[in-house]
């Protein structure tokens, strides 16, 4: 790569190119406005910058601009990933700027929830924002530079007109991009003019084979283990797309692009971990233990980025698989738990049979509330600590449900978790539908919210101390955190008292583990 | 190398003129069509006098995001390249005009225009 000249920049703003604290968890917090601090300290705290070298390169940079880097550059062009801070270097003379985001404008969840309840805006869009009106990227615009965004929030492009064309965006690309990425780079190449918005169907997605291997770190070691997952939830994009598994020499290639470059943890990306190898949701042990040997051979410290709650529940009771792979795991001495993403969305068995008839499977929807109470003592008698997400607002959502959603996450009480609430989102094949912003929020929501509060407050001090910042070097941002919640607990008790709500606070009593 | 995916078939839709409901319910008709064919791949083109304008985007929203299985690819061109583009057609193309746009096309037997 030359030192003077990129034709092709990847980039993106500050809340995406941040390991965050190489705690992936602490990033959620660029989801929100700065609450209780100024914003340039919640900044440094959810999204710190990236080290780089000489030439503005991240040390680390988001797993789709990884990718995106490599297949330009085994396709021989000019092209490297930059920090943002750096980028006014080369914009000058760069032909294409590409960009990737998870939620451009913040109305994702959670950002959009945080921006309802809070009346201001997240950090990730102030900060994107910020990065777009740069005068440098104005003037590379005059001299022809070319913009092409893509990545999952892409569709939200499509409610920014004005920005798409303020900013002069060349090309929206919402899906994923392999295929279609050299395609519009060598119409920039060639002169030739870029269609406005691409939207790549299922039928342009590529084959294992033509997926790049990264060359360069991912962000706190994440690859991709699958693509697409069979499940086939209502509010999901990702189930849109085709399912493939990505090998074990591919994924273990990338681990070791990672360690060699000193990112020693990894994070193994699939929207349901378990069903890695697996046929359709039958679980296949034999590959799950190779893929968390093989993570375990590598990486000192394995993360999963999401499993499903019914593949826990079946991979325990089924092959005492989750107590194996926990072992496996901690078997270095030093792992003591995993940290997870899971989806809880909703209480009511109705509901679930209506949006996600499939996320229950092998078990009946009709047990939906039960499966969610198994795997969550399933994970906290292994040492996992979920993320839970609950959607609120989804179509055809009654009170009834909500109430059924409210009793369960009473009843989740005693496991170590965290539990957020996210107002739906029209993605997936629900992408078409109102959104739930331009709904009231009811008192049947409120009692979610509050029980999901009060509930990742009860469990968030334990995570904080015992697991996730435990070590010395992590005190002032322990310190930090515990000081908001301190602040955010209060928060919360006044909110209630204004509302004239008995407090949720309860205590409950863990289970012993 | 993976396949690029541009220079696959792609069924036509073109439009001329404003972009109002009426042009939006037959994109959509013509759409839904599409999707049974094989190509799975639909591009929408847009004729017009105002280089770089997008406002039609705000119209076409609802069914870039009530599309789940096509390959769609939107783009603008010129008006004036409009007669030439017809000249040269090679796969099939619909050719959606609104009635208060006149458009003097060559006639082709893989072009059918369709009036709102």
């Amino acid at each position: 790569m030359s030192t003077e000249k990129i034709d092709i920049i990847l980039t993106t703003d500050r809340t995406m190119m941040s390991n965050h604290h190489g705690k992936e968890f602490l990033g959620f917090m660029a989801t929100g406005p700065p609450i209780g601090m100024p914003e340039d300290l919640w900044m440094w705290i959810a999204a710190p910058k990236m080290r780089t070298d000489e030439h503005g390169r991240p040390w680390q940079a988001p797993y789709a601009l990884r990718k995106l880097e490599a297949l330009l550059l085994d396709n021989g062009y000019n092209a490297a990933v930059i920090d943002p801070d750096y980028v006014d270097r080369y914009l000058p003379s760069a032909k294409i700027l590409m960009l990737s985001h998870h939620d451009y404008f913040a109305l994702c969840p959670p950002s959009s929830e945080w921006w309802v309840v809070t009346k201001n805006e997240p950090v990730n869009a102030r900060s994107f924002k910020r990065f777009m009106e740069k005068p440098t990227i104005r003037e590379a615009k005059k001299n022809g530079l070319k913009i092409i965004v893509g990545g999952p929030s892409a569709w939200q492009w499509l409610y920014k007109i004005d920005l798409w064309s303020r900013w002069g965006v060349d090309t929206v690309v919402d899906g994923e991009g392999e295929r279609i990425a050299l395609d519009l780079v060598k119409r920039v190449f060639a002169n030739e003019p870029l269609p406005r918005y691409v939207f790549v169907g299922p039928r342009d997605v590529p084959n294992i084979d033509e997926i790049p291997t990264i060359k360069y770190a991912s962000i706190n070691g994440l690859v991709e283990i699958m693509r697409g997952c069979p499940r086939g939830c209502k509010f999901c994009s990702v189930t849109l797309r085709k399912l493939r598994h990505i090998p074990l020499d591919m994924i273990e290639k990338e681990i070791r692009v990672n360690v060699s470059q000193g990112v020693v943890n990894g994070l193994l990306h699939s929207e349901d971990v378990l069903l890695y190898g697996a046929h359709g949701v039958n679980l296949n042990p034999d590959a799950l233990i190779k893929l968390h040997e093989l993570a375990r051979r590598n990486l000192e410290d394995v993360a999963w980025s999401h499993a499903s709650l019914a593949a826990i529940k079946d991979a325990e009771e089924k092959y005492k698989l989750i107590s194996k792979i926990m072992e496996i795991v901690k078997s270095n001495g030093a792992q003591t738990y995993l940290g997870v993403e899971v989806g809880i969305e909703t209480g009511s068995a109705r509901l679930a049979k209506k949006i996600m008839p499939a996320k229950s499977l092998p078990y009946p929807t009709e047990s939906w509330p039960e499966i969610v109470e198994d795997a969550f003592s399933i994970m906290h008698e292994n040492n996992i600590i979920p993320a839970a997400t609950i959607i609120l607002g989804l179509p055809e959502e009654t009170p009834e449900d909500l109430v059924q959603t409210a009793e369960l996450i009473d009843r989740l009480r005693p496991y170590r978790s965290l539990i957020v609430p996210m107002f739906f989102v029209p993605m997936g094949v629900l992408k078409n539908k109102d959104w739930f912003t331009d709904v009231k929020v009811t008192n049947e929501h409120i009692e979610v919210m509050r029980r999901c509060l009060w509930h990742s407050i009860y469990w968030a001090e334990d995570i904080i101390n015992k697991f996730y910042l435990n070590k010395p070097a992590a005190m002032p941002l322990r310190l930090l955190l515990k000081a908001f919640l301190k602040y955010v607990k209060w928060k919360g008790k006044a909110v209630e008292r204004k509302l004239g709500l008995t407090p949720a606070e309860t205590p409950a009593i863990p289970i012993a583990k | 190398m993976p396949e690029t995916m541009l220079e696959q078939r792609f069924s036509n839709i073109w439009c001329v003129g404003e972009i109002n409901e009426e042009v939006v319910d037959k994109i959509i008709m013509y759409m839904s069509d599409f999707s049974s064919r094989a190509t799975n791949r639909v591009r929408l083109r847009f004729y017009n006098d105002r280089a770089g304008d997008i406002s039609y985007i705000d119209n076409l929203r609802k069914i870039l995001l009530h599309n789940t299985n096509l390959s769609i690819v939107v783009e603008e061109k010129p008006i004036d390249e409009l007669q030439g583009d017809v000249a040269s057609l090679e796969d099939e193309a619909v050719l959606i005009c609104s009635r208060h746009y006149s458009v003097n096309v060559p006639a082709t037997d893989k072009l059918r225009i369709v009036e709102v």
